[in-house]
C-alpha cells in the first residue's frame, strides 16, 4: 500500500526540506541500511529518518541526515515493528 | 515542481499525514531567566535546609523533607549549569564572544560554582552562584542590546537579580 506524506522539520536536509512530499510503501521485508524510512516512534510519533543499521538483537537504529536532527542515541534501538514503510519517491517543492 | 503543486492543491481538500523530520531546531529562544530562577531555588533550598537544622531533633518526616530539599537543591544546581551551557554553546557565536570579554571564563566559573552548590549547603556558595549567573545574564542582555537593572526578587529568598529593561 502506498502512502503520501508531507515532511515537517529540517532533520532530513539537504535531501528533503519541510513541505516536501514523500511516497512510501509498506515494507516487504527488512529495509537495508541507508534507506529512508517512515517509523512510528513511541516517543516522537511519525518520523522520516535514514535507517542506520540493524543490531545483533534485531533492533533497528535510525539517523537524521542533518546534524540538527534527533541523534541515533535519542531515538534509541527500536523493534522492527516501528518501521511503517520505505520512501520510494520524493516530491520536492523546488 | 508541477507535481508538488498538484499535491498541494489536492491537500487542501484532503490533508495528508505528516512525517516528522524531527529536529532539534535552533529556535532562537534563549533567556537567562531560567538559570537565574534555578539559582534562586538553590538558595531557597539551602535556607529551608538551614531551618530544619535549627530543630533540636529531626522526626522521620523531617528526614524525608531533608532528603527532598537536598535532592531539589542538587537538581536545580544542575539545571543552572545546563541552562547556562546551552546559551553559551548554542546562542553565543563569535560576534557575541567579541562583545563579552571573558565569557568563557565566566561560564566555566558557573560550572564549578554549580557543582559546589550540589556538594554543600553553605548559603554563601548559593549566593555566589546567583552572582555569577547574574553576571552571565548581564552579558547575555548586552549581546541583545538590552539594558539591565538589578532588583530584589519579590519572593524568597529575596536576593538581587539582574532583569532586562524591556520597556522604553
Amino acid at each position: 500500500m502506498l502512502k503520501l506524506l508531507r515532511v515537517r522539520g529540517r532533520s532530513m536536509l539537504p535531501g528533503l526540506a519541510p513541505g516536501d512530499y514523500v511516497l512510501a510503501t509498506r515494507l516487504g521485508g527488512r529495509p537495508r541500511a541507508g534507506a529512508r524510512v517512515i517509523a512510528e516512534h513511541p516517543q516522537y510519533g511519525t518520523l522520516i529518518k535514514r535507517l542506520s543499521h540493524w543490531d545483533e538483537r534485531g533492533c533497528c537504529h535510525l539517523l537524521s541526515d542533518h546534524h540538527e536532527g534527533l541523534s541515533s542515541e535519542q531515538m534509541g534501538a527500536l523493534p522492527a515493528e516501528v518501521l511503517y514503510g520505505r520512501v520510494i519517491a520524493c516530491i520536492r517543492q523546488s | 515542481m508541477a507535481l508538488h503543486r498538484l499535491i498541494q492543491r489536492l491537500e487542501q481538500a484532503l490533508p495528508l499525514p505528516e512525517a516528522s523530520a524531527h529536529c532539534d531546531i535552533p529556535c532562537k529562544i534563549y533567556d537567562p531567566a531560567v538559570a537565574q530562577i534555578n539559582a534562586l531555588t538553590v538558595i531557597r533550598m539551602m535556607d529551608l535546609i538551614a531551618e530544619l537544622g535549627e530543630k533540636d531533633s529531626l522526626s522521620l518526616a523531617d528526614h524525608a523533607q531533608l532528603a527532598r530539599l537536598t535532592q531539589q537543591k542538587e537538581e536545580h544546581a544542575l539545571k543552572v549549569k545546563e541552562e547556562v551551557r546551552v546559551i553559551w554553546g548554542d546562542y553565543f557565536k563569535q560576534p557575541q564572544f567579541d562583545q563579552v570579554e571573558g565569557v568563557h571564563d565566566l561560564v566555566h566559573k558557573v560550572m564549578l560554582q554549580g557543582s559546589k552548590c550540589k556538594q554543600g549547603i553553605d548559603r554563601a556558595e548559593g549566593v555566589a552562584l546567583l552572582a555569577l549567573v547574574n553576571q552571565f545574564a548581564e552579558a547575555f542582555w548586552t549581546t541583545k542590546g538590552v539594558a539591565t537593572y538589578t532588583a530584589t526578587c519579590p519572593y524568597p529568598p529575596s536576593e538581587s537579580v539582574v532583569y532586562p529593561k524591556l520597556e522604553g
